[in-house]
């Protein structure tokens, strides 16, 4: 390998670990608990309609690994998964339905659709409708919202639930980053821009990896940050009944400047979301907030 | 962006009758003198601190001329207060005629009595006591709605149902204008002060007073936020809460899809260009985007 003996400090001249990389796998174990998720969708799920929740139908599902974690909870259990993206359903069959073949039998099924095309009726009716990591955001024009939220409302038990997954905070309607190591890489979170005018936001995910390499914009979003009174409005208008907001609980506050001691270590002044949700009506903003908006059909 | 600190605001209409509540929280004044904020009106530092007339319709006029081919002669302002921006309207212009309309009768008059009398122009100003959905005629060639006052309609079919009816009183070629503002540090708990003083020397003796923009809570579930205009004056004495305001704190795409919605046919933003150094010129640009950290405040423009 020619290049090898002008640099002397790479150890090899192979592929970066970057190259190596697979983007989907990195996701998965940077942004996504589906364990934790399904515990906790069961839990508002049980609390509001006293019963257990059978059917999910996964929207925006990507690699449909919480489909896939949904149906293992329990061997009644069903999932649908939808998505646009051909490539990623392929993934998602080769990383989360196959290898599970024997164990899930026909009860994941996977949908290649436009949300707004999955009219009521053309997939199986389902207790729960999940809309998880801000996907929904991707529609931009209140006409597009309000038809989506229309079609999950048709397509959802007589009793089932909608869940959408949010996040904001002043720190949301700006430009900002996020990095976070994580095992074997780190995760960074770009907010690349954000115009009041419209309210798009362009984000971008990025891996970076010990020896020095980047996958970079390895997911990129053009979103429209939805405020919770504007989803609130619109899933009023196409008919639900009642919505709840979730509001992740955080941590009890950090002691201030003046009270730790000085051999403490200093915090970063960031509020720690305790994975713990409860319907809330009034709050005080945040830098950065989550919640579940839960719709009620 | 311009930075009208916190700007802005208050929709006179909300004031809670003439009496102002007056606190003097330190003792500094001298026992004999009386304290500032019990010889001081509140309209008077309102207007000083927060109201801009010349400059809002030179903006008004200058906008509907480019944007229609003709000029803006007849004016509603709704929410109006004390009716200055109707004041400076017909004094712009020996043609020009204004409706003033607010549901507080005793502000209008205070308007009337200290503004719009002493200028002899109440031939060309109405004054109407009136809720600002009930649409009457004449129409008129350009509404406006300034300081935030529509904020207080607080859903979608509320202000809808103003958006309408702003519409439906405007000439086939008419304008809507509204201001709005925004930006990283609006939706949350915050208190902005600003020196202010009157260079012509009447409020206050032309000493200068401290106008108190107070974001009292803002509520991210309901973009419900509760705010207060508070005044300070030099010998300890103030006046608190002088206005007080709760509202929906709006945003621009929420309100271009309410107007459009409403039936309005064109909607533009507007935002203040700035010089090299950062300060405003006064002359705006329809803008597409606009930087959201600290505060903004643009104008919108709603095209019939």
């Amino acid at each position: 390998m020619a290049t090898s003996k002008k640099k002397p400090s790479k150890r090899t001249s192979g592929p970066s670990q970057a190259q190596l990389a697979d983007r989907h796998e990195l996701y998965e174990a940077a942004v996504q608990s589906p364990e934790a998720d399904c515990e906790l969708f069961e839990k508002i799920f049980r609390g509001i309609r006293r019963r257990k929740p059978m059917i999910l139908r996964e929207d925006f599902c990507g690699t449909a690994k919480l489909s896939r974690t949904w149906c293992q909870t329990n061997r009644k259990r069903k999932a649908i998964g939808v998505d646009f993206d051909g490539p990623t359903l392929a993934q998602a069959r080769l990383r989360n339905v196959d290898p599970f073949a024997k164990q899930l039998g026909d009860r994941l099924t996977l949908v290649q659709a436009d949300v707004l095309e999955v009219v009521p009726g053309r997939v199986e009716s389902a207790d729960m409708i999940v809309a998880l990591n801000f996907s929904f955001c991707v529609l931009k024009q209140r006409e597009q919202l309000c038809r989506y939220l229309a079609n999950t409302y048709g397509g959802l038990t007589e009793d089932g639930v909608l869940m959408l997954e949010m996040f904001g905070g002043t720190k949301a309607v700006d430009t900002d980053e996020e990095r976070r190591e994580l095992d074997g890489f780190t995760y960074h979170w770009e907010q690349e821009s954000f115009n009041p005018l419209t309210n798009d936001i362009v984000c971008h995910i990025h891996f970076e990896f010990p020896d020095g390499s980047r996958l970079d914009k390895a997911f990129t979003y053009v979103w429209r940050l939805w405020s919770i009174p504007e989803l609130r409005d619109a899933l009023l208008e196409v008919g639900f009944s009642d919505v709840k907001i979730y509001w992740e609980t955080i941590e009890a506050e950090a002691e201030s400047e003046e009270d730790r001691d000085d051999d403490e270590p200093e915090g970063d002044g960031m509020l720690r979301g305790t994975g713990e949700y409860e319907p809330l009506e009034v709050v005080e903003q945040q830098d950065s907030w989550l919640v579940y908006i839960v719709a009620i059909r | 962006m311009t930075e009208r600190q916190g700007s802005s605001s208050k929709p006179s209409k909300s004031g809670s009758g003439s009496t102002a509540q007056v606190g003097s929280s330190r003792p500094l004044a001298k026992p004999a003198s009386k304290p500032r904020a019990t010889q001081l009106d509140r309209h008077d530092l309102y207007e000083l601190a927060v109201q801009d007339p010349p400059s809002e319709v030179s903006f008004v006029g200058q906008t509907f001329k480019r944007l229609r081919g003709r000029p803006a002669l007849s004016l509603r302002e709704d929410f109006a207060g004390t009716s200055v921006f109707s004041l400076e309207w017909v004094r712009s212009h020996k043609q020009r005629t204004a409706i003033a309309v607010d549901l507080d009768r005793a502000t209008l008059d205070w308007g009337l009595e200290h503004r719009i009398r002493p200028a002899g122009l109440e031939s060309r100003i109405v004054q109407r006591c009136a809720n600002v959905l009930d649409a009457q005629p004449p129409l008129v060639d350009v509404a406006v709605g300034f300081n935030f006052s529509y904020w207080c309609f607080d859903s979608r079919p509320a202000l809808l149902e103003y958006f309408r009816a702003a519409r439906a009183g405007l000439v086939a070629d008419g304008m809507l204008v509204l201001d709005a503002y925004g930006g990283t540090e609006i939706p949350q708990h915050q208190v902005t002060r600003r020196e202010t003083r009157d260079s012509k020397g009447v409020v206050n003796d032309g000493q200068a007073f401290t106008y108190i923009w107070d974001q009292i809570d803002y509520n991210p579930i309901d973009a419900r936020m509760n705010c207060a205009i508070h005044f300070e004056f030099k010998d300890g004495s103030r006046i608190d809460r002088a206005f007080t305001y709760s509202w929906r704190v709006w945003t621009l795409p929420e309100l271009s899809e309410l107007l459009l919605e409403a039936g309005f046919a064109k909607v533009r933003v507007w935002a203040e260009r700035e010089s090299e150094d950062g300060e405003g010129t006064g002359r705006f640009f329809a803008a597409k985007t606009i930087d959201n950290e600290g505060v903004w405040w643009v104008y919108i423009t709603a095209e019939s």
